[in-house]
C-alpha cells in the first residue's frame, strides 16, 4: 500500500469517531454580512476615500486623476523627482497607455513581456521603477488584486523598488468578500494581492519598508 | 543546527535568568498584542468571524479524506504534482528526489513551519545542495544555526546588536545595528540568490479542495519571489491546511493578519493554481505539493484533541501567554511553541518526549481568548496533563506530593487548620523577601500568602453580594 492510501485509510479510520456536529444554519454568515454592510462606506467615492485612508496608514501613497494621460504626467514628474529615467511595465492596457506618454517625455520604457523569458527577471531586477495595473482594488484594507491572466507578469511589481499602480475607479470592491463574488474564478488561479510596500519587522519589531519587494507603492486611481 | 533539547528544565531556568531575553520577548509580544487589539476593535463582527471559521475548519477536518481526494484531483487538472508523505523522512526524500532528478543545486525557501517540522535544512546540509531561508527572521536564525523562537517572528530572541555581530561575523560586512541597514545587506545577498535559484520551497497557509490551488500569505515579498523566480516550486503542507473552497478565504484573511502581526491585512497573498511558465513566461514550470501526515492522523483519531488541527499558525496564543513571555520559544524545544506548541508537542512526538509540554501553561485562558479559530487550548492542555499523570510520566516525588495534597484538600477541617501555617510562617521572612520555595528565585517570585485565606475571603464575598 502506498503512502497516499495509507494516509487516506488512517483518516477514514480516525473519522469513524465523529465529534458533535455543529451547524448554525447560515446565521453567522448572515450576521457577518449585515455587520459588513454597516461599516461599508456608501458609493464609489466613499470606498475610494476609505482606500486612501487605509493605504496611507500602511505607508502607501495615493493620487486620484481623471485620465491615464494625467496618470502618466504624474508618474513622469515623480520619476523626475526620484531621478529615475526608465520604467518597466506589465501587459495591461493602462500601463501601456501611460508608457506611450512617458516614452514621449524621455522615460525609457521596457515592456516585460517583450523581453526574452530567459532574460526577463535579470533585466527587470536591474530597473528602479515599474508601472502596473491591478484588476481590482479592495477598499477596507487598501489592497490591489493582480490576476496573472490580466497582467501577464509579476516581475515589474516585485523586482523594482518603486511601483506605480494605475487602477480604474470602477474596479473598487468594498472588501474581499465582495471581491470573491466579482472575480472570475478562472482568473483567480494565479494571482496576488498587494497591500502597501513590502515590509518587515523581524528585527526588534522595528518596521522597515522594502524587504524584498518594492519600497514605495504609489497608487493612482483613474476615472 | 542548535535545536534545543525538549523541555529541559535547565534550558527554562537559563531562559528565566536571562533578563535580555525576557525583555526582548516581552517587548515584541506586547507590541504585537497591542496592535492586534487595535485592529480587531475596527472589526465589529470579529467574534462571529471566529465562530464561522471554527465551523469551516471543523467541516474541513471532519471530512478531510473527501476534501483531500477532491484537492488531489483538481491539482492534477492544474498540472500540480501531488505527493503524499506519511512522515518527515518520506517528505524529505520526496524533495531530495525532485532536486536530484532536476539536477538542482540551489534552493530558496520562504518561511514554512512545516519544513522546520521535517528538519529540511539540516537534511540538505550534506547533500551538496544549498538551501537558503529568505524571510529576514528565518535567514537570521539560519545564520545563527538556531530554530525560530516564535511562529511569526523567528528571531524575536535576538537583539539588533546580536544580529549586527552575527552579520559581521558570518557575512563579513561592517558591523551595524541599524535594522534598515541590516535588512539592506540581507536583501542584496538574497536578491542574487533568488535570481539564480533552481527550486523555490514554501509552505501553504491555505489550500482549496474545490480548485486544486493554494496560497501563501506574507509581508516581505520573499514568498512571491520564491514562487515566481525558480523554475520548480515545491510547497510542503500539513494535510490539515485544506479548506473546502476559496470562497471561505476572506473569513480567514480577516482573522489571520491581526492575530499574527497586528496588521489589518498582510502585504501579500500569493495564489498558486498550477504551472505558469508556459503560459506567462515566468513562474514555475513544475509545481509540486507534498501533503504531510507526520502524526496528524494520530491527532485526528482522538476526538478530544482533534480540534488542535484547526490551528492556522498565527502565533496569537504565544503573544498572550504569560509563560511564553517569560521563557521564550526555545524553551519548548521544538518548532511549535507557546500554548499551541505545548498541546502539539506530546501529540506529535509522543507523551514521553513531550511530558513537560502541557505543564508550560498557567491555564489562565488568555490563549483561548485570542485564538482566531477558537481552539480550547486550556481544555486540551488539561486533558494532556491528565494523560501524562495517568500514564505515570511524572516524577515520584510529585505523585507523592499530590497524594498528600489530595488527602488534605478532601478533609475541609484539616485543610483549614493547615492552611493557616504558610501565612504565619511567612511573617518570619524579612519584609519584601520572596518565600523560600524550591524553584522560585528572584526571576520567579513566589506570591505572598494571604492572611485571611481563600475560605474566609469567599465567605466575605458571598455575604457582601
Amino acid at each position: 500500500m502506498n503512502s497516499r492510501d495509507k494516509i487516506l485509510n488512517r483518516i477514514a479510520e480516525a473519522l469513524k469517531t465523529k465529534t458533535e456536529s455543529a451547524s448554525d444554519g447560515g446565521e453567522l454568515e448572515r450576521s457577518i454580512s449585515i455587520a459588513r454592510g454597516s461599516i461599508t462606506p456608501a458609493g464609489s467615492d466613499g470606498l475610494w476615500n476609505q482606500f486612501k485612508a487605509e493605504l496611507e496608514k500602511i505607508s502607501g501613497e495615493f493620487y486620484s486623476v481623471h485620465s491615464v494621460d494625467d496618470a502618466a504626467g504624474l508618474i513622469n514628474s515623480l520619476l523626475n523627482e526620484m531621478k529615475i529615467n526608465s520604467a518597466a511595465i506589465d501587459n495591461t492596457a493602462d500601463a501601456a497607455g501611460a508608457a506611450q506618454l512617458l516614452g514621449k517625455k524621455g522615460i525609457k520604457i521596457t515592456a516585460a513581456l517583450e523581453l526574452e523569458a530567459a532574460d526577463r527577471k535579470n533585466v527587470i531586477a536591474g530597473m528602479n521603477a515599474s508601472v502596473v495595473s491591478p484588476s481590482f482594488a479592495v477598499a477596507d484594507i487598501a489592497s490591489l488584486v493582480f490576476a496573472m491572466d490580466d497582467t501577464g507578469t509579476s516581475y515589474p511589481h516585485f523586482l523594482c523598488d518603486n511601483t506605480f499602480a494605475i487602477v480604474r475607479k470602477g474596479s473598487i470592491t468594498a472588501d474581499q468578500f465582495e471581491l470573491f463574488e466579482r472575480i472570475n474564478p478562472a482568473k483567480a488561479k494565479n494571482m496576488f494581492f498587494v497591500t502597501g510596500p513590502s515590509r518587515t519587522a523581524d528585527i526588534e519589531k522595528v518596521l522597515v519598508l522594502g524587504a524584498h519587494g518594492p519600497r514605495r507603492l504609489i497608487v493612482i486611481a483613474v476615472d | 543546527m542548535n535545536t534545543t533539547p525538549l523541555n529541559t528544565k535547565e534550558y527554562i531556568k537559563a531562559a528565566l535568568a536571562d533578563k535580555n531575553l525576557r525583555a526582548a520577548v516581552g517587548k515584541a509580544t506586547g507590541s504585537t498584542a497591542d496592535s492586534r487589539n487595535a485592529v480587531i476593535g475596527q472589526i465589529p463582527y470579529w467574534e462571529d468571524l471566529r465562530s464561522r471559521v471554527h465551523l469551516i475548519k471543523k467541516d474541513a477536518i471532519e471530512n478531510l479524506d473527501k476534501y483531500l481526494i477532491q484537492f488531489e484531483e483538481n491539482c492534477k487538472r492544474n498540472n500540480i504534482n501531488v505527493h503524499w508523505a506519511s512522515d518527515a523522512e518520506e517528505a524529505r526524500n520526496i524533495i531530495l528526489d525532485i532536486a536530484q532528478k532536476s539536477n538542482s543545486k540551489k534552493i530558496v525557501k520562504s518561511k514554512s513551519l512545516t519544513t522546520e517540522e521535517i528538519n529540511l535544512n539540516n537534511f540538505f546540509a550534506d547533500k551538496n545542495i544549498e538551501v537558503l531561508e529568505t524571510d529576514l527572521g528565518e535567514y537570521i536564525v539560519q545564520l545563527n544555526k538556531q530554530i525560530p523562537s516564535h511562529l511569526i517572528i523567528p528571531a524575536m530572541h535576538l537583539s539588533r546588536k546580536d544580529i549586527g555581530k552575527l552579520f559581521a561575523e558570518k557575512l563579513g560586512v561592517e558591523y551595524t545595528e541599524d535594522p534598515a541597514e541590516l535588512l539592506s545587506i540581507a536583501r542584496r545577498i538574497l536578491r542574487e540568490k533568488f535570481l539564480n535559484a533552481d527550486i523555490g520551497i514554501s509552505g501553504a497557509n491555505f489550500a482549496f479542495a474545490s480548485s486544486g490551488s493554494f496560497c501563501v500569505v506574507e509581508n516581505e515579498a520573499n514568498a512571491h519571489l520564491t514562487i515566481s523566480l525558480p523554475r520548480i516550486h515545491i510547497a510542503v503542507m500539513g494535510i490539515e491546511k485544506l479548506i473546502p473552497d476559496k470562497k471561505y478565504l476572506p473569513y480567514f484573511l480577516k482573522l489571520l493578519p491581526p492575530s499574527a502581526t497586528g496588521q489589518k491585512s498582510s502585504t501579500y497573498v500569493n495564489f498558486v493554481g498550477g504551472v505558469s511558465r508556459g503560459r506567462y513566461g515566468e513562474g514555475p514550470e513544475e509545481v509540486h505539493i507534498v501533503l504531510l501526515d507526520n502524526g496528524r492522523t494520530k491527532i485526528l483519531k482522538d476526538p478530544k484533541l482533534r480540534e488542535t488541527l484547526y490551528c492556522i499558525r498565527c502565533g496569537a496564543c504565544l503573544n498572550a501567554c504569560p509563560v511564553y513571555k517569560n521563557i521564550g520559544g526555545h524553551s519548548y524545544g521544538w518548532v511549535y511553541m507557546g500554548p499551541i506548541g505545548a498541546a502539539l508537542i506530546p501529540q506529535y512526538l509522543g507523551e514521553s518526549e513531550g511530558k513537560y509540554s502541557p505543564f508550560l501553561s498557567s491555564l489562565c485562558g488568555a490563549c483561548a481568548d485570542v485564538c482566531p479559530v477558537k481552539i480550547d487550548l486550556p481544555g486540551h492542555l488539561l486533558e494532556l496533563r491528565n494523560r501524562v499523570v495517568e500514564s505515570g510520566n511524572t516524577p515520584g516525588y510529585e505523585r507523592g506530593a499530590f497524594k498528600i495534597y489530595s488527602m488534605i484538600i478532601s478533609r475541609p477541617r484539616l485543610y483549614r487548620f493547615l492552611s493557616r501555617f504558610p501565612a504565619v510562617m511567612q511573617k518570619l521572612m524579612p519584609a519584601g523577601k520572596p518565600f523560600p520555595v524550591p524553584g522560585y528565585k528572584e526571576e520567579r517570585e513566589f506570591a505572598r500568602f494571604d492572611e485571611k485565606g481563600f475560605g474566609k475571603r469567599y465567605k466575605e464575598f458571598i455575604n457582601n453580594k
